[in-house]
């Protein structure tokens, strides 16, 4: 047994939606759609806009629906999503240990050779 | 760290709907679920019951088919809001449907009053009210009362359609009727039909309305096509069976049909005519075609008894006294008869031939007793206990035969029955 198919629910389209909102929606789809398709959008234009009394009926046997939400993918929902900062690219580094040790260094003065500290020795003799 | 959005909100409650809705529904619809159901509608369905007091009996449930349909039943109690019950009754409207063309009447009963019920909160809801207004916007306020009026007429008329099928109420479509399939519609359909006042212009007081409506209409229909099939009878060359014919499909669609009173004055009214049609005729059958015809009618008999006894139907006393007289002929002589006959002059007093019958039935009763005493040789009425008996029984019968005289003076038979009473009271020397 078929029940009546409701272009609200088809359409994907509020019911609320007024007769421009739905005629927007429609052309939008038209556009884009093969010429059967656009022959059924036709169809369900003409029920949905010019009898109101058929369009409040159908929009009272709809159900309930978000456009924002109900007719998004996933993915396009996930795009809305404000990008979080610490997604960006890191910038590209191209020094060396050397250039970091040497960063302040005075070319005058320059650093004394590097080596352990003197702890090291006396802890090596207390290691004995 | 960004803050929470509403588009994280609705991504996050979009994941969860898509996970939740198809098996939820899968669950609920079990076995009526539709293969191409939008993900669009679920996901919107499942945000709103997530928020509703009732989703705590299904969050850890969802997905399990054997915790349905206790688990929806308790969620039910717990509540559910405008928008979610909006969406509740359109789905278990086509379960309904859907279960109703599977032959799953339990489960069709259950999904439409759950259905029903769901109309019922959502049109009463704050929801449903902002939904209107909304709609008012562009439309006239008749427009949106006349759209709400209609609301469940698809459903209702869905119904109708598939109990004027089972009915075969056009032959030529189907032939045999469905008399089980049309018990089960008709469960559903007194479901709403029956239905206790809603409050005032809600869909479900004006779907009640239009349910009744078209029942009224079938059994209109059946009623035109029995007199069409009666008026189309050859009395004289049909046999028996295509005389019963028309009698016996009635009595196939108004088994599962409540009979009102303009239906039982219909058909009483059309088969006491056809009745009285065949009698002139005299044909060698009649007694058969008239036991079973009266058989398929006696329904529509006693629903007219009974609104004459209630005081309807005034003016059809006489019809129905025919119909019980013509009936009481008919059957074999027992209690019944003589209930039909007495009956029919409560019905009509002064009915010729009910008080006929009557009469004839008192005769019947006192030559009973008359041929059990002729039998006995006189002495035997000199023994104390069988002498009392015997005075009794010749008292019993001529209380038969006066009584008879009272219902029907003219009673040819009178004379005969009074002199054969004397005869035994001098024999067995009883004074009457």
């Amino acid at each position: 047994m078929t029940q009546e198919d409701n272009p609200f629910d088809e359409l994907g389209i509020e019911p609320t939606a007024s007769p421009e909102r739905i005629t927007a929606v429609l052309r939008e789809r038209a556009q884009r759609a093969s010429p059967a398709e656009r022959e059924r959008i036709k169809t369900l234009w003409r029920k949905l806009t010019i009898n109101a009394d058929e369009r409040v009926r159908l929009a009272l046997r709809a159900h309930p629906g978000d456009e924002d939400v109900g007719s998004r993918s996933t993915g396009e929902l996930a795009d809305l999503v404000p990008p979080r900062l610490g997604r960006l690219e890191p910038p590209v580094i191209n020094a060396t240990i050397e250039d970091v040790l040497l960063d302040d260094a005075d070319e005058d003065d320059p650093p004394d050779e590097c080596g352990p500290p003197a702890a090291f020795d006396r802890m090596s003799k207390l290691g004995d | 760290m960004s803050k929470w959005t509403n588009h994280h909100q609705a991504l996050l409650d979009a994941l969860r709907a898509d996970r939740i809705g198809p098996p939820v529904y899968a669950c609920v619809a079990d076995g009526a679920a539709r293969d191409n159901m939008s993900s669009d509608l679920l996901r919107d369905w499942v945000t709103s019951m997530r928020a509703d007091p009732g989703w705590r009996a299904l969050e850890h449930v969802y997905d399990n088919p054997n915790a349905f349909p206790d688990a929806w039943d308790r969620a039910t109690e717990l509540g559910w809001s405008g928008r979610t019950d909006h969406h509740n009754a359109l789905f278990f409207e086509d379960f309904t449907l859907d279960h109703l063309h599977l032959g799953n009447i339990e489960r069709a009963r259950w999904s439409w009053r759950h259905c029903l019920e769901a109309w019922s909160r959502c049109a009463a809801s704050d929801y449903y009210r902002d939904l209107l207004d909304t709609l008012s916007d562009e439309a006239d306020a008749s427009v949106i009362a006349q759209a709400n009026r209609r609301v469940l007429e698809p459903p209702a008329h869905a119904l109708a359609e598939a109990l004027r099928d089972a009915l075969a109420v056009e032959s030529g479509v189907r032939e045999q009727v469905d008399a089980d399939r049309a018990d089960d519609i008709m469960s559903l359909v007194r479901q709403l039909a029956d239905r206790e006042p809603d409050a005032p212009n809600s869909p479900l007081q004006h779907g009640a309305a239009t349910m009744r409506e078209q029942l009224d209409g079938i059994v209109r229909e059946l009623l035109s096509a029995f007199e069409r099939a009666v008026d189309a009878l050859d009395m004289v060359d049909d046999d028996q069976s295509s005389l019963l014919a028309p009698f016996e499909r009635l009595r196939e669609q108004f088994d599962a049909l409540r009979i009102d009173d303009e239906s039982a004055i219909s058909v009483v009214d059309t088969t006491v005519a056809i009745i009285w049609k065949l009698r002139k005729l005299d044909r060698p059958d009649e007694d058969d075609i008239f036991v079973e015809m009266l058989d398929a009618t006696r329904p529509f008999a006693e629903q007219l008894v009974r609104a004459l006894s209630e005081g309807r139907a005034m003016g059809r006393q006489s019809l129905a006294a025919d119909y019980l007289v013509f009936r009481g002929e008919q059957l074999v002589k027992n209690e019944s008869i003589q209930f039909d006959f007495e009956r029919a002059l409560e019905l009509c007093p002064g009915h010729r031939n009910a008080s006929k019958m009557l009469s004839y039935m008192r005769l019947s009763q006192a030559l009973a007793i008359i041929s059990e005493l002729s039998l006995l040789p006189g002495p035997i009425g000199k023994l104390p206990r069988v002498g009392e008996h015997i005075e009794a029984s010749i008292h019993e019968a001529h209380d038969y035969v006066e009584e008879a005289a009272s219902i029907f003076p003219t009673n040819e038979r009178l004379p005969e029955y009074r002199s054969d009473i004397r005869g035994l009271a001098d024999r067995f020397d009883v004074e009457l």
